[in-house]
């Protein structure tokens, strides 16, 4: 495909039906995606993270500090600056990008939550979306650098839409397994357009790009109280994440000094990696956010870790376990959007354009009333998962039946 | 007319020993769930949609796979049968030990018929737990059969959608619907059926109740309606009601009062979902005399600790109700692992691996769970 003449487009919903997902899988979208994700699978291979990358603070709790303990190793790094980024990176558009995700990350110190214990995501976070939107152009113009002979507001509009979608839903302020893959999406869009030229970057320059983003997302779940999306309670792998484990489990795949699976839920084995391994990162963060006994709220990852020894063999299942309950998942694919040059709704062998299931009704549903968090918050609780939704509450807008006059308005 | 079949009390004792005297609680057969289900809907084959309960009862709310959260609740508000309990629904999904949960709960109301009632919530049924959980704990627990999942949302089907408590009180799990007026017109539905998507039926176990509205709103979860203060109070005036109980919300209190009591929610699950930091609570029903002046004489201890008026205000109940109010047990309250800490609370780790806990037991005994072959 040629780059000159690129007629952009921002992307639109084609998954409209459980029956689309064979399209899907037949798509240059879905090629792409995977694509992208073997890549960052392989560039991160055996690569551990710089200790100072990602914030000890987003997944240790803050609870006062027992008498009886010593300082953990956490909060000795805890001292050390935050954001200390490699500042001269030869490819200008990586050190962009860990400032824009950083820009991002102040816009939350901007925008706070609302005061007052909520029942569901705090409406702050509609606002904070809201300045991403206002922003993230001006963003794009002053840390990316562009092929040359763009038409920038295109690139932009489909590019940009899959780094928006990436950080929840503003609408139903919740964040799971779809939005974590609207920024690999956005990565490989960075990759293919050479913004990001992925033969410049190193495995801990990706690294580093993930784990500013999943520090920025974990810090947007804790402060707006996100609602894990569509969860299937203790049931599924995590509450919000899943490629994270990929990645985690892919640094430590070939590595000698790796810790043995077996061990990874001790205590010891999480202050040690949770600050260079993502996967041990992710369950730091659980351990954060959930009370009890861990094989209760997490008997997933409980079970891998009292049945598989290898890591190549997590990174497998985790994978194999990805393409089951992501890209084999309507609920969660659906909400991936389809443009002209990226990201496209065509045949990957005939480059023909993939049939779209006609469901006008459908094409909005994002903003029909059919979403599970309310635009009121009420006054309930700390934490979220507050309310079951209809599965079928996509459906088109529904009536109130008539009530034969029995009750009248004052 | 069906003569209900009965299992022999020592049988249904076993299956309790089962449950109850084991930690963690052991699961029952699938053949045993298949007999239990099909006893029990034998049984509720003839009970109405509504039933007529009488006080005292303790009202319990969503309790969603929170197992010992259950038996808390047995431990401070009395167990079966020297208490009588009203269950209002959502007793699966979401939690660790929904399998535990609602077998618990069948073989209590096979055991204790007149003193256990069961009424259905929203996710009493297929859809739902095949969405939110209980399905994928039953593939987890039963080498990947979904027998038992068959067997108990079948059962589901069999669930009461309501109960009256001294002709005063009417309790469902969720709300009011706007195509219902008269409790008669539930009493008529066929409700042996998987819960529809709209309708009377659908609407009692998805509304909410809304003190912003005087009227129905649409629901913003996609199903059942919000309903306000003058829906109330002409539903109740229409049924000679003076209150209505119900479920579904939780509530960081464990109790919300809307409209001076007119209607209350009681949610059942602490810290819900290990995560939200919500308290929990039972609601005591102890009589339904309004107007009578309480006399020196019916002082009981029991009452005692009502002190009905102080009570009402500070709960928004009505006389002769009290919130029982409980959190998560204390170790609940930590991350851990084994029962050791791990992440941020007390740091000093003395963490040994294989040391015999019986957690690792329970699971390395279990033949291959449906998530590992991902693994293999």
């Amino acid at each position: 495909m040629s780059k000159v003449g690129l007629e952009w487009t921002t992307p639109s919903k084609k998954i409209n039906a459980q029956s689309d997902l064979v399209y899907f899988k037949k798509s240059v979208g879905y090629r792409k995606l995977f694509k992208t994700l073997t890549l960052v699978i392989s560039k991160v291979t055996n690569v551990q993270l710089p200790g100072e990358i990602l914030d000890p603070e987003i997944t240790t709790r803050k609870k006062p500090v027992s008498k009886r303990s010593l300082p953990s190793p956490s909060a000795i790094v805890e001292s050390e600056p935050k954001n200390k980024l490699q500042k001269n990176h030869q490819v200008r558009s990586f050190n962009g990008i860990l400032e824009i995700l950083s820009q991002l990350n102040k816009l939350i110190d901007d925008t706070p939550p609302l005061a007052g214990p909520r029942r569901f995501g705090n409406m702050a976070c509609r606002d904070w979306h809201d300045k991403v939107i206002a922003r993230i152009n001006n963003l794009f113009d002053e840390y990316l650098e562009l092929p040359q002979k763009t038409d920038k507001e295109g690139l932009y509009s489909e590019l940009g839409s899959y780094l928006l979608n990436s950080f929840g839903s503003k609408i139903r302020l919740d964040y799971g397994t779809g939005h974590e893959l609207s920024f690999l999406a956005f990565l490989g869009g960075l990759f293919e357009l050479k913004i990001l030229p992925v033969d410049l970057l190193s495995g801990v320059d990706i690294l580093t790009i993930f784990a500013k983003y999943y520090d920025l997302v974990r810090r947007l779940i804790i402060d707006y109280n996100l609602e894990p999306a569509g969860s299937h309670g203790v049931w599924g792998l995590d509450d919000h994440f899943h490629l994270i484990y990929i990645l985690g489990a892919a640094q430590f795949n070939g590595d000698k000094s790796a810790p043995p699976v077996s061990q990874v839920l001790t205590s010891q084995v999480i202050s040690t990696y949770k600050s260079t391994n993502l996967y041990v990162n992710a369950i730091a963060f659980i351990y954060k956010i959930k009370s009890g006994p861990f094989n209760e709220h997490s008997p997933i990852i409980y079970d891998i870790h009292a049945s598989v020894v290898l890591w190549s063999k997590v990174l497998q299942g985790l994978f194999r376990m990805y393409e089951v309950e992501v890209f084999g998942k309507f609920p969660v694919v659906q909400h991936f959007y389809f443009g002209n040059v990226l990201y496209t709704w065509r045949d990957s062998e005939t480059n023909r354009e993939l049939p779209i299931t006609s469901g006008d009704e459908l094409l909005e549903e994002d903003d029909s009333p059919g979403f599970l968090n309310g635009y009121q918050g009420v006054n309930t609780t700390r934490s979220n998962i507050s309310m079951t939704g209809a599965p079928w509450a996509n459906k088109p807008a529904r009536a109130i039946p008539p009530t034969h006059g029995h009750i009248g308005r004052k | 007319m069906t003569v209900p079949f009965r299992i022999p009390t020592t049988d249904l004792d076993y299956c309790l020993e089962q449950l109850l005297e084991h930690k963690p609680p052991k699961i029952l057969p699938p053949e045993t769930i298949q007999q239990l289900c099909h006893t029990l809907k034998t049984q509720l084959l003839s009970v109405p949609n509504i039933m007529p309960l009488q006080s005292p009862i303790a009202v319990v709310g969503d309790i969603h796979g929170q197992y010992h959260d259950l038996l808390e609740i047995f431990q401070i508000g009395g167990a079966p049968p020297t208490t009588n309990y009203l269950f209002l629904g959502d007793y699966v999904d979401r939690g660790y030990y929904s399998v535990e949960t609602i077998s618990l709960l069948i073989t209590l109301k096979l055991r204790f018929p007149d003193r256990v009632f069961l009424i259905r919530g929203n996710h009493e049924s297929r859809t739902i737990t095949t969405n939110y959980g209980f399905y994928s704990e039953v593939l987890s627990k039963y080498n990947g059969s979904a027998d038992v999942w068959s067997y108990i949302t079948d059962l589901f089907d069999y669930l009461p959608l309501g109960a009256t408590i001294d002709g005063k009180i009417f309790a469902a799990h969720g709300g009011l619907s706007p195509s219902c007026q008269q409790l008669d017109q539930i009493r008529a539905l066929d409700r042996f059926r998987e819960i529809p998507h709209d309708g009377i039926m659908a609407d009692l176990v998805w509304s909410d109740p809304d003190t912003e509205i005087m009227d129905f709103k649409l629901s913003p979860r996609g199903a059942g309606y919000l309903f306000g203060l003058d829906v109330i109070n002409k539903f109740c005036h229409e049924n000679s009601l003076v209150q209505m109980i119900r479920a579904h919300q939780l509530c960081n209190e464990g109790y919300t009062s809307y409209w001076q009591g007119k209607c209350l929610t009681v949610w059942s699950a602490p810290n819900y979902c290990y995560r939200c930091g919500n308290k929990a609570s039972v609601l005591e029903i102890l009589h339904s005399n309004y107007d009578s002046k309480r006399t020196s004489t019916t002082t009981s201890n029991y009452e005692d600790r009502f002190d009905s008026t102080k009570i009402c205000l500070r709960q928004g109940v009505l006389p002769g109700q009290f919130f029982n109010i409980f959190e998560a047990s204390p170790e609940n309250d930590e991350d851990t692992l084994k029962g050791k800490s791990v992440n941020g609370i007390n740091s000093e780790d003395e963490y040994a691996v294989n040391n015999g806990d019986f957690f690792s037991g329970f699971f390395r005994e279990k033949s291959r769970k449906q998530h590992v072959e991902y693994f293999l």
